[in-house]
């Protein structure tokens, strides 16, 4: 049997994820996404779990350096990774969202002038979901607080995700738009699908039934 | 000269001696086995009407790198091969008896990220046969990828076949429309089972054809994968299909090829111009495709001469890769010496030279430096012999003094 290697998000998703991945039968070990170690192996099941920046993971699995990964939608919507997305973890859940300061007085999309400028960061998301409505956008990347941007003038509107909206009204937002849900996905890389297809199935369904109890 | 210039581009590559070497050994290869089953090579431009390219290759639009000539004309290089030999079909072969059978291998250009096996410039071989709308057509051209990727050395390695006819006739059955249609033979070829469960269930699908459609997944092994999907459909469009599968997969049989081969129904690749049967190659070492192809029997018809055609096409560069990783042993050179003479001895030496050159590389000394020097230059360029030819009196006295390099032996 080959080695099978799955890349984990450390951060917000890592506990839930390896908590269902133990009850799914492939978490066999002490698992801390604060280990200095970066791979951890499992002999006994032949499993190599690598440690990884989630918005990272979907890069191990589409080279095939990991078989398996797991990842936020919204990652991998930003990323247009080549994986195969086999299965909705359900658990992370949060939606990305257009937001725009509440006092410019704008409830819909619709009601938005057709220019103007997006703080976010995720750029090719939010460029994509405005060429299709037709507004015309300049968007600016950020990496983080992406709700101060419209507060201090640097955009008219932020895209970003927003899980109980809490962030948005403390910081005077409202939300226009929906563009999409997300939450942590499996994910597989095209070949390992194949190589390993009963292996990688049978974790797919393993997972799916922890799932479903849940 | 700015020295951000002297990069490449990106997304190209230099193609250093030994990858050359490797290349033309594996197109050498590759070549031979399409040639031994009748197929001949054909070169097309590397450029084309915009027009032209755009009319096979839905998905690559944005990817393809265009230009204007002088008149205002869109031209774009080609992205894959398929479109150009369709239009010399449909145009100068059109009088020529079919079928038609026909291999190539060239540069392709695609604008995409670079990525893991994925280049801007990379090259192609394959075979393309119109006029056959068989089965036996779809298991030839099966099993001369079969045989090309086997020839080229590399043991490691699987097709998997499907048909989108199958899903076809289900989404036709249920009458869905095309952009639905499109969305789901899209969230199938990403294998993107969370969204494909998503569009079912917002469709006029009835429960058997969801199940039907989402099986597909799991529809995979040998020629019982497809027993089990005729009991999942029982529209004429999705059995015909499976029928084909099975006849193609018998033919595999015979051909002795069948031991590579998987049926799976959920393959049915990225392009939407596939009509029939569709595949495509891995190997364990390489986490993406190395060749793919299938039946595309509208396409020819778009520039005017309708005739059926399937084909497929290898990547030369991925199939290098996995060579490497499998550890073959590519072919070795000939012996690689370097004659040293002094200038005295020319009419001797040139000789000698041409007469070693009938099996070995032999390249002059042309430099003018000590023995030592020699030997050095050697060991770095993996040269395998010097020939130091010695002053002599005459052209018939001579003497070489032969110093072998060992492999292993080069030292900084």
């Amino acid at each position: 049997m080959d080695k099978l290697t799955i890349a984990l998000p450390k951060g917000r998703l890592f506990d839930p994820v390896v908590e269902i991945l133990r009850e799914a039968g492939v978490v066999n070990r002490e698992l801390d996404d604060d280990s200095r170690k970066l791979i951890l192996e499992d002999e006994q099941l032949e499993i190599d779990f690598l440690l990884s920046k989630a918005v990272d993971v979907h890069t191990y699995v589409e080279h095939g350096v990991a078989d398996l990964g797991v990842v936020g939608k919204d990652v991998l919507l930003e990323a247009g990774a080549s994986v195969y997305e086999v299965l909705d973890l359900e658990l992370g859940s949060c939606r990305l969202v257009v937001a725009i300061p509440e006092e410019a007085g704008i409830t819909s999309l619709e009601e938005l002038p057709s220019t103007g400028r997006v703080a976010t960061k995720y750029v090719n998301v939010a460029q994509e979901f405005f060429d299709q409505q037709g507004i015309q956008t300049e968007i600016v990347k950020l990496n983080g607080s992406i709700e101060m941007a419209p507060l201090v003038g640097l955009s008219d509107m932020i895209v970003d995700i927003s899980s109980t909206g809490r962030t948005l009204r403390e910081n005077n937002l409202i939300e226009i738009a929906e563009i999409a849900r997300s939450s942590a996905r499996l994910i597989t890389n095209r070949v390992s699908y194949k190589t390993q297809h009963q292996r990688i199935k049978n974790i797919i369904d393993d997972v799916k039934a922890v799932i479903s109890k849940q | 000269m700015d020295w951000n210039k002297l990069q490449r581009p990106e997304g190209t590559r230099d193609y250093l001696p030994d990858l050359a070497r490797k290349k033309k050994i594996i197109e050498e290869k590759v070549m031979e086995v399409f040639n031994s089953w009748g197929y001949e090579e054909i070169i097309t431009p590397t450029f084309e009407y915009y027009d032209i390219l755009s009319a096979a290759t839905e998905g690559l639009h944005a990817k393809m790198y265009k230009f204007f000539n002088r008149k205002g004309e869109i031209l774009a290089l080609r992205p894959e091969m398929t479109a150009s030999i369709a239009r010399m079909v449909a145009t100068e072969l059109r009088e020529k008896s079919l079928p038609l059978r026909l291999a190539y291998e060239g540069n392709v250009y695609r604008y995409e990220t670079p990525r893991a096996g994925r280049h801007r410039e990379f090259y192609q071989a394959g075979v393309e046969l119109f006029g056959v709308d068989n089965p036996l057509g779809d298991a030839e051209v099966i099993s001369i990828a079969v045989k090309a990727v086997e020839n080229a050395g590399l043991n490691n390695f699987n097709i998997d076949i499907g048909d989108v006819g199958y899903f076809t006739g289900i989404m036709k059955e249920a009458k869905l429309d095309e952009e639905l249609q499109i969305k789901i033979r899209h969230a199938l070829s990403e294998r993107n089972f969370v969204e494909l469960k998503e569009l079912l269930s917002g469709t006029d699908l009835n429960g058997q054809q969801k199940k039907a459609i989402l099986a597909a997944q799991d529809l995979r092994g040998g020629k019982e994968v497809i027993a089990e999907a005729k009991d999942l459909v029982n529209n004429e469009e999705s059995l015909e299909a499976l029928i084909n599968l099975e006849e193609v997969y018998k033919n595999l049989e015979l051909m002795g090829v069948a031991d590579y081969i998987y049926i799976d129904l959920s393959v049915v690749r990225g392009f939407d111009y596939y009509t029939g049967i569709v595949f495509e190659g891995y190997t364990h070492d390489l986490g993406y495709t190395i060749c793919g192809g299938g039946r595309y029997d509208n396409l020819v018809k778009k520039f005017g001469y309708p005739t059926t055609a399937t084909g497929f096409a290898v990547g030369v560069d991925r199939l290098i890769l996995s060579l490497e990783k499998q550890g073959y042993e590519f072919e070795m050179e000939n012996k690689k010496v370097i004659l040293r003479l002094q200038p005295e001895d020319k009419e001797k030496g040139f000789e000698l030279a041409e007469e070693l050159r009938q099996n070995n590389n032999v390249e002059l000394e042309l430099a003018t430096r000590d023995l030592e020097e020699t030997i050095a230059y050697a060991k770095e360029k993996k040269i395998d012999q010097v020939l130091n030819l010695e002053t002599s009196t005459s052209k018939e006295d001579y003497k070489i003094n032969e110093i072998e390099i060992k492999a292993g032996e080069q030292d900084g």
